[in-house]
């Protein structure tokens, strides 16, 4: 329930045990290894220590996880392979290296197979369309004999069709004497036409065409007619296929599995590589230093020799927050803002309950929360999280429970849909509803300065701890008690106890809020600015009253789309009213976690949280296919 | 005289509040999302996996809208336009028409700016996805000001005493 003690773990073993004992502490997931190389090179220790530089090597084993990554993804598309959303990984197989090499070269055959596969594909577009360029001579049924003729000329080619056959034939009879035209072919981009002509008209005729864009084709040679040529290429292009389906059959799906588990070797692989280039190591021995937990003892099997010590003062070391279940996933709310200094108190706890109180009172409507619940509950028992995953998930059960419990208090169910008798009606108990709002405000923003007073207390500071949370508590209460009749009507003898409550603070603020100022004058000054931060503090409290708003913009929201339903049809207003509330829950929901986080950031952790901490990330395995059993 | 009466008449007056507050809000809204979702489309364009999370962003201004449809319906249904019909007198009509002022221009400003402000969280996202969290936040801190409209607005509105 706190911020956990580390200590400082320092490991010294013989080199041919390095290894090994990394990988187990990868597997272990619990240390945090420092960066130690910069010993390598300290004046005091350099002609002890070495350093090794593997970043060849980890370049490497970055480019063969790209390899493997790259077979994964063809076999699964070859295959037309799927993962299902949620499915259960297979347990991480450790290998050997020669185990790893082989499998490597396998999933080289599989990419080679693959680039094969494309140059055939790209052979079979080239035949492909050479065929598409005779296709349209098809019906010319002219022998190579024909072409070499010395007397009479026969020139093939197409020109666009947006030139006439007319227009062309009109500028040849002009200017050529002998000639025949024909029309061979017609698709949608060009006309193929055939120019008989002689010897002398050759050259004339052809300077002609030119004016037409006419390209010629050479579509005739001896040994084949175009029909012929034709089939030769469909064979061509069927032993191409048959080539390609051969190799597709070739990438099965068998070694998926293991790719992946590869994949997952290769990545420790390359984690354990940088770790080493992070440790030191002399002739024979290597040495490590890391954090890890207090309490947490390594299983050491008298092959190394392992050594704890506390941090020393002001030593900077990593914060791990330790809490129950329940509130681990809420962590991920406030380290959003800012990790915890170790100095300081977890503010997670008290966080977890305000948030889970706000984030209902804002979506306030039962039958979202049970859609909300039951959708988190059903994705955080198929997912199978791990141990700090899916936090958003783990935190929306409790927030939609509370959401249906308030819900139930303002009488919401999917708005007005089902009718039940609410304890307060947001629409009519307007200055009750507002009330709440703020004294659940005044509460969170108390808890927040009575933090503030707990560290105040721990650093040793009594005196700053009663004058700047204490003084501040009787004049806020004070002063709340003489605003409440404003609003609220009499409340009795309480505005009186306000009143002179109210003028003891802001005296004692006044005398004390500039007491590190030089002077009397300064210290004068210093107390009435002080006293200035009233305005801040109402400001905070007068903030709570979005509670309000987005609990009234969430049910007014769905009251509107069943009124719009019951206008139409039923068939349509069942419609309408789906798509209202889907999206009036999506967008709720997402007003209400913004706003609910924006509580806790700028209201309560204004108050108290310092945050500027590092966050503990112990060396784990990585594993995105496989599954590995941690033990912490 | 009868264009006079007209306007003096107090449910045309409270269609009035009713449309400022959702013209205003909703113009707000539109102009906001349109920021916010141009600079999205830029940072799609460079990595379409980010469009969930930038959606979230881009959404974030598109409230202001709603929250001055909230307002306007509940005028509407207060001047008896929607549901069972009332009497409203001219000074009804305008107190009706005044509660739709909050959020409409309120609604109007803080949705431009709050697109102003996701469209710079865009620019968080797009470096760091981590990041969304703080980039939303960023934004949020604007709807406070349409959220403190929508509150008055609302708390005029349910002060008007009709019928």
């Amino acid at each position: 329930m706190s911020i956990a003690k580390m200590n400082k773990v320092t490991i010294i073993g013989t080199k041919d045990k390095q290894e090994k004992i990394i990988k187990d502490i990868m597997k272990k997931g619990f240390i945090q290894v420092d960066n130690n190389s910069n010993l390598a090179y300290d004046e005091e220790y350099k002609d002890i220590f070495n350093k090794v530089d593997n970043n060849q090597e980890i370049a490497l084993l970055n480019n063969k996880k790209v390899q493997v990554e790259k077979a994964i993804n063809i076999i699964n598309r070859v295959n037309k392979l799927k993962k299902p959303f949620f499915y259960s990984k297979p347990n991480y197989v450790e290998l050997t290296e020669n185990e790893a090499d082989s499998l490597y070269k396998e999933a080289e055959q599989i990419i080679n197979f693959q680039n094969e596969i494309s140059k055939l594909e790209w052979d079979c577009v080239d035949f492909e369309n050479r065929k598409q360029e005779l296709i349209p001579w098809k019906s010319l049924d002219i022998s190579a004999d024909l072409m070499s003729l010395k007397h009479i000329k026969i020139i093939l080619g197409k020109v666009s069709i947006n030139y006439q056959l007319e227009q062309i034939e009109l500028a040849l009879s002009r200017e050529v004497n002998k000639y025949s035209i024909n029309l061979v072919n017609k698709d949608k981009q060009f006309t193929y036409i055939v120019i008989i002509t002689n010897e002398e008209n050759e050259n004339l005729a052809r300077r002609v065409l030119k004016a037409y864009d006419f390209s010629e084709e050479n579509v005739i040679d001896k040994e084949k007619t175009i029909v012929q040529k034709i089939n030769d290429i469909d064979i061509e292009i069927r032993k191409i296929e048959n080539k390609i389906e051969n190799l597709t059959k070739k990438i099965i799906p068998d070694k998926l599995s293991k790719f992946e588990n590869l994949y997952d070797y290769l990545s420790n692989q390359k984690e354990l590589k940088i770790v080493e280039n992070n440790i030191v190591t002399t002739k024979n021995t290597f040495y490590l230093e890391g954090w890890i937990p207090a309490g947490i003892k390594i299983k050491n099997d008298k092959t190394y020799i392992i050594k704890y010590r506390e941090p020393e003062e002001n030593e900077n070391y990593p914060v791990y927050v330790k809490n129950s279940k329940f509130v681990t996933p809420f962590q991920s709310i406030t380290n959003m803002y800012s990790v915890p200094n170790r100095n300081e108190l977890d503010p997670n706890p008290i966080m977890t309950i305000f948030f889970i109180i706000f984030f209902g009172m804002m979506l306030s409507d039962a039958g979202y929360g049970i859609i909300l619940t039951l959708f988190a509950a059903f994705i955080v028992k198929k997912a199978k999280y791990k141990k700090g995953e899916g936090s958003l998930m783990k935190l929306l059960i409790p927030c939609g429970i509370s959401t249906i419990f308030w819900g139930l208090l303002f009488g919401s169910f999917f708005g007005d849909l089902i009718k039940i008798t609410p304890i307060i009606n947001p629409l009519i108990d307007v200055m009750q509803l507002m009330g709440l709002s703020l004294l659940l405000g005044i509460i969170h923003m108390y808890i927040g300065m009575f933090m503030k007073a707990i560290e105040l207390v721990k650093e040793k500071k009594i005196f700053s701890a009663i004058f700047d949370v204490g003084l501040w508590y009787i004049t806020l209460t004070g002063t709340f008690l003489l605003v409440i009749p404003i609003i609220a009507g009499d409340i009795g003898v309480w505005s009186v106890i306000g009143k002179y409550l109210a003028i003891v603070g802001m005296i004692g603020l006044v005398l004390t809020q500039g007491r590190t100022k030089k002077g009397i004058f300064g210290k004068l000054i210093g107390g009435i600015g002080g006293l200035y931060n009233i305005t801040s503090y109402f400001a905070d409290v007068l903030s709570y009253s979005r509670l309000m708003a987005l609990c009234l913009s969430t049910g007014v929201i769905a009251q509107v789309g069943n009124l719009l339903a019951k206008m139409v049809n039923p068939v349509f207003g069942v419609l309408i009213a789906l798509i209202v509330h889907a999206i009036n829950i999506a967008n709720s929901a997402l007003g209400s976690y913004v706003h609910t986080s924006r509580l806790q950031y700028v209201e309560f952790f204004g108050k108290f949280y310092e945050g500027g901490g590092t966050e503990f990330q112990p060396l784990k395995c990585k594993n995105k296919y496989t599954n590995i059993e941690e033990e912490f | 005289m009868e264009f006079l009466e007209g306007l003096a008449n107090g449910q045309f007056l409270a269609i009035l509040g009713a449309a400022i507050a959702v013209i205003f809000a909703g113009m707000g809204s539109a102009k906001g999302t349109s920021i916010a979702g141009q600079a999205a489309a830029g940072a799609i364009s460079e990595d379409s996996s980010k469009f969930g999370k930038l959606l979230v962003l881009q959404l974030l201004p598109g409230t202001q809208g709603l929250y001055g449809f909230i307002i306007a319906f509940l005028i509407l249904t207060k001047a008896g336009i929607l549901g069972t019909a009332v009497e409203l007198t001219t000074g009804q009509g305008f107190q009706l028409l005044a509660s739709g002022l909050a959020v409409g221009v309120v609604g109007y400003i803080s949705g431009i700016y709050q697109g102003k402000a996701a469209a710079a969280g865009v620019g968080i996202v797009s470096k760091k996805s981590e990041e969304l969290g703080k980039a939303i936040t960023l934004a949020a801190i604007v709807e406070t000001y349409a959220l403190l409209g929508l509150l008055i607005s609302f708390l005029a509105y349910n002060g008007v005493n009709v019928g």
